[in-house]
């Protein structure tokens, strides 16, 4: 019984669930039953009416039934989804990037200069989605602009004005792993800086700094979904006038949420199927930052003095140095390269279909 | 001081660069390019520095009417500062009595898998879901707990408040949480154990105390946690605080306005739960 306690849930479960999500992302729309531009003809079969809305599981054709104008809601989410990964990874990668190796070197220097604190202390008081409402305002409404346009300067936008937060807390990190004593011996030893760096700093931080990529990407889901409340929807939103709607032109996950906004009152599945969908994308990725974080955390924390009510139930995966390596051993290492190699050609092979 | 001035300084500037930005950044239909437009900039910011000299806060747009924002700004003011001040101070001592105090009985271990449940969900969907929740229950059983009517009093301000308070809550939970567990294993917890000490006595005494510094580095972001869903709540809600001059318009003048005042608010917060916390350890702590 107690072994069963002691399994990584979590872990295991978000990998599974973001691999699900991986896939459907890939492949989202050759799965789609219909196209967006298909719409439900109103139609009487053994007694019964089909007509918009429609709800899930009535009709075999529309699985998750359909928005009021006919709609299929399935489809929709199968071709929006690779939006929502893909965008949120590709910001993620970039300014995890950026921000890591600055934060890294100026870390270890002797002071960090006090104009980049202060930078770094406002830069947090004011949300991020209010400065991206003000930039996306004005551009984002009546597809002027190429959808390809908008979702890139939404990324580059995103990545630059979240980086201040990040470069602040790799920063940190650095400059305390920086004091320990096994940095002041490779530096008597004649180590250069970026050999400091390289070879001690950074393998000290790579599992935190894992676990802050992937709670990173929920963040930026966040963002978007804040945003799609204010009807700004990444990719360009459709405003129609008389009745006013917004619709989102990439049918991305949070502008589904958003663009069904009004859906509260009655329709209501048109707006809990995509909010249910977003949710389960945020929380596979939260599950799977929870699962490595009890990992790392059963492998280096002190056991505590006093009964706290936060003890972890997993035991410490220790490594093995007696084992002979064989190339095809399976490690964590080894694990999260290949997941990075694919998340690069994803985010790589999605630019290049949206720019085509 | 020299770090407080340059961050004053900081935070105007940001505050005056986001509330040009609407006027800033436009569309080339021709061409269907973005475009930058800097040479309007001196313009804007003499406008509002000529508005500002003339001790007039300007006006805004509500709907086809143009007011004055000197006039509504009172008591928008005084609804967003309530709503913040109850929110954040609910969540920075729920967060604590969860995270430190309480949190190694068995019913409260509960509550603590319940809040990091809650963690992973972003907030603007926990503000959806409750909103859902409400027009569920009103539904049902015919009971209004909310109202989106800007005039209905408390019932239209007290689930603001819940719902904000919920981001600190959670945030400082988490953050609480892992603290908590490192600062057990230290050796002066160690010591105090061993001379005998209870353990109500040791997490006020030791834990706490060492927690403190943490919290109070982190609650700038806290507060900047709750402003940021306060402006989703308030637009969703349709509370009239401060937020109606940011997203009514795309002028510059109520939008510095409110965002100045977003930041009185923010900083009126923080010395709130300073002052709470100083409280609680002249309170409580041996000195």
């Amino acid at each position: 019984m107690n072994k069963l306690f002691r399994i990584n849930y979590s872990l295991y479960i978000g990998v599974i669930f973001v691999s699900f999500l991986f896939f459907l992302s890939i492949f989202g729309p050759y799965l789609a039953p219909h196209t967006l531009t298909e719409t439900l003809e109103t139609k009487y079969e053994n007694g019964t009416i089909f007509a918009p809305p429609l709800e899930p599981f009535e009709a075999a054709e529309f699985p998750l039934g359909t928005d009021k104008w006919g709609y299929d809601i399935s489809s929709m989410i199968l071709y929006g989804i690779r939006h929502t990964i893909f965008i949120s990874l590709a910001i993620t990668l970039i300014k995890m990037m950026i921000g890591t190796i600055i934060g890294i070197y100026v870390g270890t220097w002797k002071r960090t200069p006090s104009w980049m604190e202060s930078i770094e202390n406002s830069w947090s008081y004011v949300p991020l989605f209010l400065i991206l409402y003000f930039c996306f305002n004005s551009i984002n409404f009546g597809n002027i602009l190429e959808t390809s346009t908008l979702i890139f300067t939404f990324i580059i936008v995103t990545s630059v004005i979240s980086m201040p937060s990040i470069i602040s807390s790799v920063r940190k990190k650095s400059t305390e792993i920086s004091k320990s004593v096994f940095i002041e011996a490779a530096r008597t030893l004649g180590a250069s800086r970026h050999r400091i760096i390289w070879k001690h700093i950074f393998p000290q931080m790579k599992e935190s700094l894992l676990v802050m990529f992937i709670l990173e990407i929920v963040y930026v889901i966040t963002i978007m979904g804040q945003l799609a409340l204010m009807n700004i929807f990444i990719g360009g939103t459709i405003v129609r006038y008389d009745p006013l709607i917004y619709l989102s032109i990439t049918k991305e996950l949070s502008g589904l949420v958003g663009q069904a906004r009004g859906n509260i009152y009655g329709t209501l599945h048109v707006l809990v199927i995509p909010l249910i969908l977003l949710l389960f994308t945020t929380l596979s990725f939260s599950l799977l930052a929870n699962g490595l974080k009890n990992r790392y955390q059963s492998n280096y924390q002190r056991t505590p003095w006093i009964k706290t009510g936060f003890e972890p139930k997993l035991m410490p995966k220790r490594k093995e140095y007696e084992k002979r390596n064989s190339w095809w051993k399976f490690t964590d290492e080894k694990l999260i390269s290949v997941i990075f190699i694919f998340i690069f050609i994803g985010v790589a092979f999605y630019f290049y279909s949206i720019t085509k | 001081m020299v770090r407080v001035i340059q961050q004053t300084i900081f935070i105007f500037l940001l505050i005056l660069f986001l509330a040009a930005l609407p006027s800033v950044i436009g569309v080339n239909p021709e061409e269907k390019t973005l475009t930058w437009d800097f040479s309007k900039l001196p313009q804007v910011y003499g406008d509002f520095i000529k508005e500002i000299s003339q001790g007039s806060l300007g006006t805004y747009q509500l709907g086809y009417q143009e007011r004055e924002i000197s006039e509504d700004i009172g008591d928008n003011f005084n609804t967003s500062l309530l709503i913040m001040l109850v929110g954040v101070n609910i969540g920075v001592i729920l967060s604590l009595l969860f995270g430190i105090f309480i949190s190694r009985f068995r019913i409260t271990r509960f509550v603590n898998t319940l809040l990091n449940l809650f963690a992973t969900i972003p907030d603007f969907i926990i503000i959806i879901l409750s909103l859902i929740l409400a027009v569920k229950i009103y539904k049902m059983t015919g009971i209004r707990i909310i109202s989106l009517r800007p005039d209905a009093g408390a019932l239209n301000i007290w689930f603001p408040m819940v719902l904000v308070g919920i981001a600190p809550t959670l945030y400082l939970f988490k953050l609480v949480a892992v603290k908590y567990y490192q600062i057990s294993g230290e050796d002066y917890i160690r010591t105090a154990v061993a001379k005998g000490m209870r353990l109500n006595y040791i997490n006020f005494q030791h834990v706490f105390k060492n927690i403190e510094p943490f919290i109070i580095a982190e609650l700038t972001k806290v507060v900047s946690l709750a402003i940021g869903n306060m402006f989703i709540i308030e637009y969703l809600l349709n509370v009239s605080g401060i937020t109606k001059f940011i997203f009514l318009s795309s002028e510059i003048q109520p939008i510095a306005v409110g965002l100045f005042s977003m930041l009185l608010i923010s900083l009126i917060t923080y010395f709130s739960v300073r002052l709470v916390l100083y409280l609680f350890k002249r309170g409580f702590l041996y000195e």
